[in-house]
């Protein structure tokens, strides 16, 4: 368990990510004109919201919110549970089965962890200010999709994506 | 999975012809791009970057949504393994 006594449990928030890498891209914010390392971050920050908001799902359909230390800790587990090359893959193989919301979300979240990736390691890769905002903006549609579709089918996206099937 | 060079040109080309049915005219494709980049756990993956003159309107992500997901089961249709994982640029940031 990795929440302290007492403490509830309380996602990382996908839009205050969406909207740091924002800020990483808009000069009066910044103080001056975006740099490459600027528009890394954003596209990283653009994945990690789709990563945090599916995690957040998994673990409010399966657990509720965390009232109490036993809650607040099958809360956390589930929330840290999540694997992301599990999570693309389950999601990508399964993407038939989703309704067009959900494909969206399967569809950005594919797209953006190949991109933080590139974003992340790749020292030639060329990323434009456009880009960075283009994937922000991606994550957000996606995650606002996402937050459309039924209980039932959230439930079965986290089971998907934090159970190995055999 | 790397593509062939065949398959990134058959991508490019494929991207190139049906862009026009979900983006306006005020959308004016300079030129389709796809590349192999290395991904998340060995994996390569097909990066395709749709390149535009300057001066469109901002790109809607419902629409791009939709082209994505179309040509995901298009993709996967024509037995192409890759997904269309699409970038925009315009053509004026490529030549700074």
């Amino acid at each position: 368990m990795t929440t302290p006594a007492g403490v509830t449990p309380a996602p990382i928030d996908w839009a205050n990510l969406i909207q740091a890498g924002r800020d990483l891209l808009n000069p009066q914010q910044a103080g001056h004109l975006p740099t490459h390392e600027h528009v890394r971050r954003a596209a990283s920050n653009a994945y990690y919201a789709m990563f945090h908001s599916l995690a957040h799902s998994n673990a409010t359909v399966l657990v509720g919110s965390p009232t109490n230390p036993t809650t607040a800790a099958a809360w956390s587990r589930i929330y840290r549970g999540l694997d992301h090359t599990t999570a693309r893959r389950q999601l990508q193989s399964n993407r038939q089965h989703l309704s067009p919301q959900a494909q969206n979300f399967t569809d950005a979240f594919a797209d953006l962890q190949q991109r933080r990736h590139l974003a992340d390691y790749d020292p030639n890769a060329v990323i434009t200010t456009n880009d960075g905002a283009l994937y922000l903006d991606s994550a957000e549609s996606a995650i606002l999709d996402f937050a459309q579709i039924t209980p039932d089918e959230r439930a079965y996206i986290a089971m998907l994506t934090l159970v190995r099937s055999r | 999975m790397t593509a062939s060079p065949e398959t990134l040109q058959k991508i490019a080309n494929i991207i190139r012809s049906e862009a026009p049915k979900y983006l306006s005219a005020e959308f004016v494709i300079h030129d389709v791009t796809a590349e192999n980049r290395p991904g998340p756990d060995e994996e390569d993956w097909v990066d395709i970057r749709v390149i535009l003159e300057d001066a469109h309107p901002k790109l809607d992500m419902q629409i791009h949504m939709r082209f994505r997901r179309e040509m995901g089961d298009l993709f996967e249709k024509l037995g192409i393994p890759h997904n269309p994982n699409m970038s925009y640029t315009d053509w004026s940031e490529l030549n700074v």
